[in-house]
């Protein structure tokens, strides 16, 4: 058994996915993604005709010798990709399976992105939980991290407060969450994203519960987040009620995701992570 | 410190209510959400418009000045001014004669009954009198203020059957008049105008009578003797509708077998009479009637069944019409000296001697040998009485007549005098001579010979028919009588037959002693066997001038509404909570 919440078949079968973007902002670190600038990697490019002021050792001599003109020869560079995992750990997220999943969602990415020894930055908005790191030697510890995270205890809006915790130039930024704060909020927040990151994505995590609640009769809500108490007999035409609400604020929050190019995905936490990984983020190629 | 409306300590069951309820409210069970967010975007969706959101934001403020705003209301004690009876006093004069039981779904009485209970509330703080009808009215309530004394007089209201004789009962009512400015509810079938005596100016008069357009069909007349082939019968029945009415005609015997069955048909206001010829003897002839009518209680009339007639015997200075008209009729008549009339028994005596009025039987006394006559001019006025049944006297000439004995009950006048009196024995007494009168030569008179001696055989065989509630000495042996019903039940015992009282059902009993039983019959009296249509008026005015306002406190109401409003204050507050802001 391994301690990490990722089970070990799963570990095996993500180490062949990578994160795919057609975000072109790269860290100037070396890394494993080509990049479309030339650079040092073995791989070659193309030739070029000398101009005044570049590096005389990139002189291609023997085709010197056989032109007499001077060339120089171009490599493609290689690249790191930098990946920052964003994890809402407010306690809407405490749900004990939906947590659960959201962790391994955010494991999963993380592991993907280290495997490939890229580098890697994750945070939830708890103070302290920064953790940034590059290369495939790490990926334990980043499980490690994640695992140890046992409980999502943020007492607060998560889109409110989420921005303070967040690293510029990502290539990737992945936001996971449940969207359920106001969309005011939200918009502000979204907002205010592609400043960090060229390529936001949203993993919008759901619970069958919240989809279709169970319970009826007379029920004193309690929102865990705000501790707010309401009190609802709750109908057949309040649950449909609730279904249209949940709908529309569903709807208005993917409209505002489109609006500042995030791309946004729902998983829900009873599919599992096996289901998330190779059938949803790999039909929508978030992953490769 | 002290309560003055205790009765409505029964209020404390609300509260108790409401701690109950406290106790075994349903209660919310608790449920961690990811969030709220959506429910409350749900409960909210509820109310459309911001002026309702915000009323039901508010609610709970609002319910609470409203209760307040009522509470100070309350204690201001706001009234509403009523004016409905103006007077000091009420006088309520219920008539409890047998008519008032026709009704079409409900009887008059009942309706009656209804009506009353209505205006107890209406009367309020004023003293009220109850007075019923009968021969002898009585104030059953007098004077009085308590409600609940009133509602149970009212409720203990019983027919009995008995001829209404409203006059007494108003003489009754004008005394508890006097000075005081009065209301006076009739509640009667039928009365007409000038029958309301308006002596007084301080009394209004408020009659309350029966529905219009009942129907009725009664059986009016049955006499029935014994001949030799069996029981003849002589049955009169009144249609009083405007249409024709099919009706069954039944004879019984006393025990209840069958004797005759017939189908009549009866011509809008026919009055039907018919001889029915040997039906099977028995001591009691009773006929009924199945009707589609509204008063039921006149469509049965029994009647003891004639026997052999007893020998009548004429006083010798009698004149000689009278033993014509009696053997017109077949009866065995013989004259007898004057001295010899004493000491006959089981005979009927005709006689003009006062001093026979003596005798243990009873006797028909024409004309008075103690007093002597004066003249008289006018109609003969007939009472309602079994005598009259067969006999009319309309065209009856009288010239003079004897003064009256005192305590007699008077069946005729004429001119203001009475002209033919009973005795509470059962004496019939004609106050003329036959000179004087042209009575003989009526087809009449041997009719009512016929009735009178019918009337003092009975008298032998039976104790006779009575008028409920009828007071009138029987002849019986003084002892221990109780008197029973046909099938046996004991009604009740009287031990002096001088102040026997008939039972107020009508119908067949037996008067029994250790020796002897005879059967009595009580039977509606004749005025009861037609119903009028029914009357309601009101005249003249309690109080002259003077309006009487009558404040009716509205602060009960405003007490009701608040803890309305107090249980819907706390139902808000359980399903929203204290803000809901």
């Amino acid at each position: 058994m391994n301690p990490f919440i990722l089970p070990d078949e799963l570990i095996s079968k993500i180490g062949r996915l990578s994160v795919a973007t057609s975000s072109k902002l790269r860290g100037h670190h070396k890394g494993s993604h080509r990049s479309f600038r030339f650079g040092s990697s073995l791989d070659f490019s193309d030739y070029r005709e000398y101009a005044q002021g570049d590096d005389v050792r990139q002189v291609d001599w023997n085709v010197y010798a056989r032109t007499e003109k001077y060339y120089i020869k171009r490599f493609l560079d290689e690249q790191e990709m930098r990946v920052h995992i964003l994890l809402d750990s407010s306690r809407s997220m405490g749900e004990e399976k939906k947590w659960l999943f959201a962790r391994q969602i955010a494991c999963a990415l993380g592991f993907m992105v280290l495997n490939r020894d890229d580098r890697l930055s994750f945070s939830t908005i708890e103070k302290d939980s920064f953790f940034r790191r590059k290369g495939a030697a790490y990926r334990k510890v980043f499980l490690q991290k994640v695992t140890e995270l046992e409980e999502a205890s943020y007492k607060g809006s998560f889109a409110k407060n989420a921005l303070m915790a967040m690293p510029k130039d990502c290539t990737v930024l992945f936001v996971v969450t449940d969207g359920l704060e106001p969309l005011e909020e939200w918009e502000q927040f979204f907002r205010k994203l592609p400043r960090f990151s060229g390529d936001v994505r949203c993993i919008q995590i759901a619970t069958k519960e919240e989809i279709n609640p169970t319970y009826m009769g007379d029920v004193r809500l309690i929102d865990v987040e705000t501790d707010e108490q309401l009190n609802v007999s709750i109908s057949n035409k309040v649950l449909e009620g609730y279904k249209r609400e949940r709908e529309e604020h569903e709807k208005a929050f993917r409209a505002i995701c489109q609006r500042f190019g995030i791309k946004t995905l729902q998983l829900v936490a009873e599919d599992g992570i096996q289901q998330a990984i190779f059938h949803q983020l790999l039909t929508n190629r978030w992953v490769q | 410190m002290g309560f003055s409306q205790w009765m409505f300590l029964w209020t404390i069951v609300f509260p108790i209510i409401v701690l109950l309820y406290y106790f075994f409210r349903k209660r919310y069970k608790e449920q961690e959400v990811s969030s709220t967010l959506f429910w409350e975007q749900v409960m909210q969706e509820t109310n459309v418009s911001p002026y309702l959101k915000h009323l039901q934001r508010n609610a709970l403020f609002y319910l609470q000045m409203l209760a307040l705003f009522l509470f100070v209301l309350a204690l201001m004690n706001p009234y509403i001014k009523t004016e409905e009876i103006t007077s000091e006093q009420v006088i309520w004069i219920v008539d409890t004669s047998a008519t008032m039981l026709a009704g079409k779904e409900q009887s008059t009485f009942e309706k009656h009954r209804e009506e009353m209970r209505s205006l107890v509330k209406a009367i309020g703080e004023r003293p009220l009198t109850i007075i019923t009808t009968g021969s002898e009215p009585k104030a059953i309530v007098r004077q009085e203020t308590n409600v609940r004394q009133i509602e149970k007089a009212i409720e203990e209201l019983t027919v009995t059957y008995e001829d209404e004789q409203l006059t007494k009962a108003m003489e009754m009512a004008n005394a508890f008049v006097g000075e005081t400015p009065t209301t006076i509810y009739l509640f009667t079938d039928a009365l007409s105008r000038s029958d309301l005596p308006i002596e007084n100016d301080h009394v209004k008069w408020i009659v309350k009578g029966a529905e219009k357009g009942l129907k009725n069909v009664a059986i009016t007349k049955l006499a029935a003797t014994n001949a030799k082939d069996g029981t003849i019968a002589l049955l009169q029945i009144k249609n009083e509708t405007e249409e024709n009415q099919t009706v069954r005609l039944s004879f019984f015997a006393e025990e209840g077998k069958e004797l005759l069955k017939k189908t009549i048909t009866l011509q809008p206001e026919e009055e039907w009479t018919n001889t029915f010829e040997g039906l099977p003897k028995s001591d009691v002839l009773i006929a009924s009637i199945q009707a589609k009518d509204d008063y039921e209680a006149d469509n049965s009339l029994m009647s003891f069944v004639g026997n052999d007639p007893y020998e009548i015997a004429v006083g010798q200075n009698m004149h000689k019409l009278v033993q014509v008209g009696f053997q017109s009729l077949g009866l065995d008549v013989k004259s007898v000296p004057d001295e010899q009339l004493k000491s006959l028994k089981e005979t009927i005596v005709v006689t003009n001697q006062t001093e026979l009025l003596e005798r243990n039987e009873p006797i028909l006394l024409i004309g008075r040998d103690d007093e002597v006559e004066m003249e008289v001019n006018g109609k003969v006025e007939v009472s309602q009485d079994e005598l009259f049944a067969f006999s009319s006297l309309e065209d009856v000439y009288v010239s003079a007549v004897y003064p009256p004995f005192e305590n007699f009950e008077t069946i005729a006048k004429v001119d203001e005098h009475p002209f033919i009196q009973r005795s509470p024995k059962g004496d019939i007494v004609i106050l003329t001579d036959i000179e004087f009168t042209d009575w003989p030569l009526n087809p009449s008179f041997p009719l009512f010979l016929w009735s009178v001696q019918n009337e003092m055989m009975e008298g032998k065989k039976s104790l006779g028919i009575f008028t409920p509630n009828e007071q009138r000495a029987v002849s019986l042996v003084p002892g221990d009588w109780s008197i029973y019903t046909a099938d046996g039940k004991y009604v009740f015992s009287f031990a002096k037959p001088q102040e026997f009282r008939a039972p107020t059902t009508p119908g067949y009993y037996i008067a029994r002693s250790e020796h002897e039983e005879k059967p009595l019959i009580v039977q509606l009296p004749q005025k009861e066997r037609t119903i009028q249509e029914g009357t309601s008026f009101e005249l003249g005015n309690a109080v002259s001038g003077q309006v009487e306002v009558r404040n009716e406190s509205l602060a009960k109401w405003i007490a009701l509404m608040i803890l309305i409003l107090l249980v819907i204050e706390w139902e808000v507050q359980r399903r929203y909570g204290f803000a809901n802001g």
